[in-house]
């Protein structure tokens, strides 16, 4: 009679899950995977390269993070530990440095089959980065390619599973925290830019040739690319009504500033910046209401 | 049933759960000296003994300039057993330990590890001295950085965000020439389950 007890309070115990932020039918989010490019993956957040531990979405504070004093981003990963508990946790990042809007089919194939139940997508600033303006990608070329690869990832993922689709953030917004880098002596964003060797080329926003007209231009089409996400993220809402797809602007519209950018390359996220992106989009996300470890 | 088989029975239940508890003391206990001797054995043997998931709520390590009691867990003599602590004059000598000396023997022995498996030998005294100095400035900096609310205004602020940068540049400089590894990606070889990394630099 008590060990039937004892076993009941054990039982409760382990369930972590916060009823409240869960829909109905909705999987915990145990099983993340992101997808997207260089912001996912931290690329020079505090330390040249990639910096994982620090990303907005897989980002850790384990022992070695602690051990060498790193910042504690407080990613969508924590997060889910925090507020879902440490069980049957994985956290995978299938994001690319570089990679396209049209290469999501690819990580989406990657991710398929997995049972993951909570995807993060956050792609398309290399759209609006280009070597020129010419080679930005018309309307029609990036919905196809980000109809594809939604639809990829989208149906292969199972019952239940929550997909989080973000905004492309502003790189007109990045390329003037930028000039004002360079202008508080802090680095030389415009030198640093007009090599473009660090793996980004964006000539298309970054270029010392370029006219305000030009940027603006760019930012326009850095606006329609973000239209063109978040009205296939609705109809995906719609057409899969076994999973539960949001979309956040979070990433567009946040204000961020000197200390949110990177001073290695002047355009990444910096720890604060992935931080930044962590908190704003688990607040507009779909599990909102799970705020431990926040 | 007879009363005598239900006192029996009411015995027998109460000797399942005194049996239970006790498994869950000894799992407690157990749990608790894996955690705690795990640093001990080889410095990053706290892999895949993380209790609440790959790497969150990990025990937490010394800091550089933030030592802590796991640094002096990580250069004691192993525990023995719960009821067998430590005798007074021992956790005297732990108390005594630097704890700026206890991160370099913990970092020293991660690193160590690092280099036998990528450059399948160990790294000269000196060069493994200049990575450990490299890397002990990684935190301050980068903290520093992410705590640095930048003031315009204020030439001394610009100038420590740009030593901060250039410090994280430098050991990430450091790491490169002697591991042929940056600290990022250093820090991703020591526990490389905490992110599966299916995606890569290239594509």
């Amino acid at each position: 009679m008590h060990s039937g007890r004892i076993a009941v309070v054990v039982a409760l115990l382990s369930v972590a899950v916060p009823a409240a932020a869960l829909e109905p039918n909705q999987s915990a989010p145990k099983k993340l995977v992101s997808l997207g490019d260089s912001i996912t993956r931290a690329f020079d957040a505090t330390l040249p390269a990639d910096n994982l531990s620090q990303s907005w979405s897989n980002g850790t504070h384990g022992f070695f993070e602690r051990l060498f004093g790193l910042p504690d981003v407080k990613s969508h990963n924590q997060r889910i530990t925090a507020n879902f508990g440490g069980s049957g946790r994985r956290n995978v990042v299938v994001a690319v440095n570089g990679a396209k809007v049209r290469n999501l089919e690819g990580q989406a194939a990657r991710a398929a089959g997995e049972g993951f139940t909570y995807a993060t997508v956050l792609i398309g600033g290399n759209d609006v980065c280009r070597d020129t303006i010419a080679e930005l990608p018309t309307d029609y070329d990036f919905t196809v390619d980000a109809a594809i690869g939604l639809v990829e990832l989208f149906d292969n993922l199972p019952d239940g599973s929550t997909v989080q689709v973000a905004a492309i953030p502003d790189v007109k917004r990045l390329y003037e925290i930028g000039i004002d880098k360079t202008a508080l002596g802090i680095i030389d964003c415009q030198q640093l830019w007009r090599f473009t060797a660090m793996g980004f080329p964006c000539g298309s926003m970054l270029s010392p040739d370029n006219t305000e007209a030009d940027r603006e231009y760019v930012r326009q089409r850095n606006i329609q690319y973000n239209n063109i996400l978040q009205f296939l993220t609705a109809i995906g809402t719609r057409k899969y009504t076994n999973l539960f797809i949001s979309w956040t602007d979070e990433t567009f519209t946040y204000p961020f500033t000197a200390d949110d950018v990177s001073n290695i390359d002047c355009y990444h996220p910096s720890s604060r910046g992935q931080r930044a992106i962590a908190r704003e989009t688990w607040n507009d996300g779909p599990f909102k209401d799970a705020q431990k470890g926040s | 049933m007879t009363g005598v088989g239900a006192r029996g029975s009411m015995r027998g239940g109460r000797a399942r759960v005194v049996v239970a508890a006790t498994a869950v003391a000894a799992l407690v206990v157990a749990v608790v000296l894996l955690l705690r001797g795990a640093p001990a054995r080889n410095g990053v043997a706290t892999e895949g003994l993380h209790p609440a998931g790959p790497t969150e709520g990990a025990e937490r390590p010394p800091a550089p300039e933030e030592p802590s009691d796991a640094a002096r867990a990580g250069t004691r003599e192993p525990v023995t057993g719960a009821d067998r602590p430590a005798p007074p004059d021992a956790r005297d000598a732990l108390g005594a330990i630097d704890p700026a000396l206890a991160w370099r023997a913990q970092v020293g022995r991660a690193v160590e590890r690092i280099a036998r498996e990528r450059l399948g030998r160990s790294l000269a005294p000196a060069d493994e001295a200049r990575l450990l100095d490299a890397l002990k400035s990684v935190g301050p900096a980068a903290r520093g950085l992410d705590r640095e609310e930048l003031d315009p205004d204020d030439p001394a602020s610009i100038a420590r965000v740009r030593e901060q940068t250039a410090t994280l540049v430098e050991a990430d400089r450091v790491s490169r020439d002697l591991l042929g590894v940056g600290v990022a990606e250093l820090l991703r070889l020591l526990d490389p389950s905490a992110i599966e990394d299916r995606g890569g630099a290239t594509g």
